[in-house]
């Protein structure tokens, strides 16, 4: 069975991006535009990991992680950044926030789908 | 009366005789006193002259500098207005300018913006393309083993119906000796069908790895063009970006030309914008940079 991943950027574009690397690769794919929208598609389904950007509108990316942490069907959900930000002090934020790693933008698809394989449980 | 007075007079006069050395004496020190005394005031006078000389000419050089001041006031003055003119004139073409500038930026970015949502539909149109030959290659593929197998299956057919018909003879003969054309016959079939089976397997083999290397090169392709799409996105990000920094230009300029002469207060504040644009505008300066310091893109916490 395909696993789930949910990419939350507010760039249609690079979710469009996201999304043909990722189904790709044979996974399903869940959209949504910011933090907000994420957690409002957060129902209860199976969703195997998330992609997330930071700056984004409405509910930044940071603020999404500590909120999906809050939700007891999701906080073991492991969360990759993908962002074009490379301050340390952001990386720290997230990694406290509960971001399991940390892609930057643009990237490589090999790359991000080596570090989605090695998050996503079997 | 008055010969006495003569006589005291002379008497007095002459009583007084002494005294002249001492008046003399007097005298000489007056006049010496009176020399330092004129020797001082002498000094006094040169020194009071010399401090009108001294303020003269202070006066003088105040003036001077003044006139200096004034005139390279008045330069200054007419310099200023020049540049407020300019000013102005720049304020009034930034004006101008700003609105074609901005729908020009406008127009790229959405110009832009459709490029992108060209491209990526095209790219989605050209994976299921690729899929669909890939899908078409494997059916070929297939075809190809069907059309071995049939001729596996029709050899073996060839070959298990003679054995099958002498097999009946020679139950029918009650005999158990099998025909020896059969036999050959049989052999021949079978020969022939291992080598087509032998022509199949190599024929398979050759277009695996050739479709191996075909789908290495369009994945490669396929990343290229994923980060190549991506970069289009940051520039489409940047253009709204600039976009919205001219309105603002444009609305600070309108504010600046209102409040009029309390221009100081309201000037574009150069550091802060320039810090800000360092903040807004982050690019990466090429892909294939990028590309090659790739483990600086990923980190696990």
């Amino acid at each position: 069975m395909a696993k789930t991943i949910m990419i939350v950027d507010d760039s249609a574009s690079m979710r469009q991006v996201v999304g043909i690397a990722l189904k790709g690769a044979g996974y399903e794919v869940i959209e949504a535009c910011d933090g907000k929208d994420a957690l409002s598609k957060m129902t209860g389904g199976k969703i195997h990991l998330i992609v997330s950007d930071i700056n984004m509108p409405v509910m930044d990316g940071i603020t999404f992680v500590k909120e999906v942490k809050q939700l007891d069907h999701y906080k073991f959900t492991p969360i990759i950044m993908l962002t074009t930000e490379m301050e340390e002090d952001k990386k720290r934020a997230a990694k406290e926030a509960g971001a399991k790693a940390w892609v930057t933008k643009p990237f490589q698809p090999p790359i991000l789908l080596a570090a989605i394989a090695k998050l996503v449980q079997p | 009366m008055p010969q006495v007075k003569n006589n005291s007079d002379s008497k007095f006069l002459y009583g007084s005789l002494p005294a002249l050395p001492v008046i003399l004496g007097g005298v000489i020190v007056s006049w010496q006193d009176g020399a330092t005394l004129y020797t001082g005031l002498f000094n006094v006078l040169l020194a009071f002259c010399g401090i009108g000389v001294g303020l003269f000419l202070w006066h003088r050089h105040a003036n001077e500098l003044a006139q200096t001041n004034a005139r390279w006031e008045q330069d200054e003055s007419s310099k200023i207005d020049a540049v407020a003119t300019y000013t102005a004139e720049l304020e009034r073409l930034l004006l101008t300018i700003s609105p074609i500038l901005s729908q020009h930026v406008m127009v790229s970015r959405e110009h832009t913006e459709q490029e992108i949502t060209s491209l990526t539909g095209r790219f989605a149109c050209m994976v299921s393309g690729l899929q669909q030959i890939v899908d078409t290659t494997d059916n070929t593929l297939g075809g190809q083993q069907h059309y071995h197998l049939d001729s596996v299956i029709d050899a073996s057919h060839d070959l298990l119906q003679p054995v099958l018909e002498s097999l009946k003879r020679n139950r029918q003969a009650e005999n158990n000796v099998v025909d020896d054309s059969t036999l050959l016959q049989a052999e021949t079939n079978i020969n022939q069908t291992l080598s087509l089976l032998s022509l199949a397997l190599t024929h398979y083999r050759s277009d695996v790895e050739a479709l191996r290397s075909n789908a290495e090169q369009i994945r490669g392709e396929i990343n290229n063009v994923l980060v190549a799409l991506q970069f289009q996105d940051r520039v489409s990000q940047i253009l709204t970006q600039v976009e919205s920094n001219l309105l603002n230009l444009q609305k600070t300029i309108q504010k600046i030309q209102q409040q009029g002469s309390n221009r100081d207060g309201n000037m574009i504040q150069v550091e802060e914008a320039v810090e800000h644009i360092e903040e807004n505008y982050k690019l990466v300066s090429s892909p294939s940079n990028r590309a090659a310091d790739s483990s600086a893109d990923l980190t696990f916490f």
